[in-house]
This record gives C-alpha cells, structure tokens and sequence, in this order.
C-alpha cells in the first residue's frame, strides 16, 4: 500500500491531472452508499471503497484538526496521519456505526501528541501571535473594507482560528466538536474520554472565554458579517 | 434552579437538549435572573460569531493505492511487511550461493566432522580425495600393479570431478531460474501498473474529448442563432428602407 496525497513522504506520490478527474467520476457512484457499507466493502478487500470513505471524511477531519492546531500544514499532516492509521486500524472498529467518532478520536489523539510535540520545541503557534499581526480583527477588518479582496473569508476564518488558540485545548476541542462537527455532547465524552458533565462545563467556560477575547478585540456578529 | 447549578442547563438551553419541563424551569429562570439571562446572551452571541466561520477545501487528494497485489483487508501492513522480507530473505539466500559457487567454496563431511573451505585455500577436489582409496600399506609388488593403480585412481577421480560440475552447474541453473521468475515477476507487475496509467489517462481523456465536442456545438448552435438574427435584422432594415 502507498498513500497518496502531494506532501513528501516515502509513501506518497502526486496523482496526475487525469487520474484525479476520473477518481472524481467514480466517487459520484459511491456517494449514495453509507459508511458501513463501504466498510464492510473495504474488508473485503475493496479498496476504492476506503477511497470514497476518505473523500468523504478528510474536508471535515482537516477543518477540525486546523481549529484544533491553529496551522495548515501541520492540519495536513494529522490529516493524513488520521487516514492511514485509520486504514491500518479498521477492521478493529467494533461499531461500524461510529466512524465520524472513531475519526474524530483519532485526531484528537494525534492533535494531542502533536502539542507535547511543540511544548517540548517550544514552537511560536497562532496562539502566541499578536491579535493586531496578520491574523488578527485589524488585519480582517482592513481586507474587509476591500471591496476586490477575495481572500475575506479565508481572513475571517484565520481570525476565528487564532481566537480559538486563545483558550486552553481541553476547552478549544470541546467547541470545536460541538460547534464545527456537530457532535453531541455523549459523542464528545467517547471521543475525548470524559463525563458529559465535563464536556458541557468545558463548553460553558470555553465559550466564556470566548467571549471575553472577543470582547478584547472589539469585534460582534455585526462587525464580522460579510 | 439555582445559578450554581444553571452553566450545565445554560449550555444544554442552547443547544435544545433539553426535556420540556427542564426548558420551561430553565426559561423561567432566566426571566427572573439577569445573571444568567446576560449569561445566556453571551452565549447566544458568541456561538453566533463562531458560526461565522465556513470549512476550508481539504485540498489534500489522499488516495490509497494497492502496490504490485492488492492486500486483503486484514493487516494489510502486516502482510506487505512479510512479502517483502521474504523476497529479501530469497534474494540474499540467491546472492550467497552465487558467490559461493564462485569463491572456490568446499564443504566436506567426513566421518562425523564437518569443515568448510574458501578461495585458493580450498583443496580442489576434497570430495574426490575424501572419496579416493586410501594407499595400500604394502609396497607395490611391481610397475604393472603401480600403473594400474594410478590409472584406476585417475578414472576415479575423473568421475568423481564430473559429477562435481554437474552438480555444480545444476545448482547455478537453479539460482539463476529463480532469479529470473522473479524479474520476470516484478515486470509483469511494472507493466500491468504501466497498463492502468495509460487506460485511466485514455478514459479520462475521452471524457475531456467529449465534453469539449458539446461545448464546440453549443457555440455553433449560438453562432448559427446569431446569424439567423442579424440576417433578420439587415432584411427588416432594407424593407424599411
């Protein structure tokens, strides 16, 4: 087996233009399957199957690990780190049923191994960046006020991105479940291994949190709206 | 409800977990508590600021493709790990014998002891000596019996040096039919990978071929319809005219 997806890795490669357009066709045909089934195809030794289910995953897996980590590159990396321990892992699964779960836990738990990583290189992340730097309400604001800039959007999500990174991880993860992945919170306690109780007083002081940054930047839904 | 025990409640009121008669005392409080009615306007604002925020394009392209065979699902690692320490295993175990057969190498077992020998060092036929008659201890009675002693000596030794090489070049033939099974192997896997490329990249091409075609005839049928029209036009105009 090798993976494929652009970034440098031994086992990696760059698909060619024509090879993408005809994946793109094939996956149309398994849209309409659900996860079990491409499973139970994937164990049976399908592998076009497990292709569909990273199609289908690896938009959502991506956004949540870039909110988690506050980086691109490093979203990238974890998401594809999830996707090949998930493709060594699957037929551990015990519950087809769970999969957004069982992804989910994957990443937090590479997410996780990855901020020991940078506590121990004490690397400069989004978090310890200035809120007025280029990540910041002033910088938004100002490609807001371009009427030509395309990237606004983008801007907004960087400016969420680096407020997020502003509160502690065990209350970030909770919002970022809740509120991006639409997970309950008896999702949210499997994944992240904790009481219910807990995952919804993290969402109440992470939210709080929240809101005092915003509060801090001087920046509400009005000022933020596109 | 007192505030103590609200945050919980707070955050499930936010999210529409909760029973109706825990919605009804949980609104009931916040009308008379401003505390948590602040508190749950914060909420309120903060969830919706984050709402703001749109999923970016994975951009990635993660694709899984099988190498040479395709693994069952299983322990497809598992598996590619030991079809390639066992071709590694062979290989090494074919390069060994090769350079054995070609280093002058000598194994002998005689009478219970086993010896190895290399190179120049290596007696050149030990098997042969081993295998030779031992000297009588009585000296030869005359030339005739001397003559034909050494001759059947050299027949011997004649046979057993035949037997040698050819059991040496069978052993090399053996090596060198596994070797080549397994080129023979790997380019037939490298063609049948060469194959795929080239059906994919034909079909996709194809598909880009055709849509190209309808695109062309639309432009035709808009050209066509926008000549019919301007030839309208210069008719009405001359009839005007």
């Amino acid at each position: 087996m090798f993976f494929t997806n652009g970034t440098s890795s031994l086992r990696t490669i760059k698909l060619f233009r024509p090879r993408v357009r005809l994946i793109h066709r094939a996956r149309d045909e398994k849209n309409l399957m659900t996860d079990q089934d491409l499973i139970n195809k994937f164990l049976a030794g399908e592998m076009a199957a497990f292709n569909t289910l990273v199609w289908r995953w690896e938009q959502s897996i991506y956004n949540f690990v870039l909110r988690y980590l506050g980086e691109r590159e490093a979203a990238k990396e974890i998401c594809q780190s999830t996707f090949i321990r998930a493709y060594e892992k699957l037929h551990r699964l015990s519950d087809q049923n769970k999969l957004s779960t069982w992804l989910h836990q994957i990443a937090v738990n590479l997410c996780r191994d990855e901020v020991r990583r940078r506590q121990r290189r004490q690397t400069v992340s989004l978090s310890e960046i200035d809120h007025n730097g280029s990540c910041g309400p002033a910088a938004f604001l100002q490609s807001k006020s371009d009427p030509e800039n395309d990237a606004c959007q983008e801007n907004l999500n960087d400016l969420l991105t680096a407020a997020l990174q502003q509160i502690p991880d065990d209350q970030r993860v909770v919002i970022v479940l809740k509120t991006y992945q639409g997970l309950k919170f008896c999702e949210i306690s499997h994944v992240l291994k904790i009481s219910e109780s807990t995952a919804k007083s993290r969402m109440y002081y992470g939210l709080a949190g929240l809101r005092k940054i915003f509060k801090k930047w001087q920046i509400d839904k009005e000022s933020l709206s596109l | 409800m007192t505030c103590s025990k609200s945050h919980e409640m707070l955050i499930d009121y936010l999210y529409g977990d909760l029973t109706p008669p825990q919605k009804q005392e949980t609104e009931a409080h916040v009308a008379t508590c401003k505390k948590c009615e602040r508190e749950l306007a914060g909420l309120r604002e903060t969830t919706a600021v984050l709402s703001l925020a749109r999923d970016e394009p994975a951009g990635l392209n993660l694709t899984f493709v099988p190498a040479g065979n395709p693994s069952p699902a299983g322990q497809p690692r598992a598996r590619v790990r030991w079809q390639r320490f066992g071709f590694g295993l062979a290989l090494g175990l074919a390069l060994v014998v090769m350079i054995l057969s070609l280093s002058n190498f000598h194994a002998r077992y005689v009478d219970g002891t086993f010896s190895l020998q290399f190179g120049a060092a290596a007696d050149p036929a030990p098997h042969v000596k081993a295998a030779s008659r031992a000297l009588p201890e009585q000296p030869f009675a005359s030339e005739e019996e001397l003559s034909r002693y050494k001759q059947e000596t050299t027949e011997e030794f004649e046979r057993l040096l035949l037997a040698s090489e050819a059991r040496q070049k069978s052993e090399n033939r053996l090596v060198l039919r596994t070797l080549l099974q397994d080129l023979d192997l790997q380019r037939k896997q490298d063609l049948e990978l060469v194959e795929r490329g080239l059906e994919s990249y034909h079909l996709s091409n194809r598909v880009g071929l055709l849509r190209t075609n309808k695109v062309l005839d639309y432009l035709i049928q808009v050209a066509n319809a926008q000549n019919n029209q301007l030839r309208a036009i210069q008719i009405n105009g001359r009839a005007k005219e």
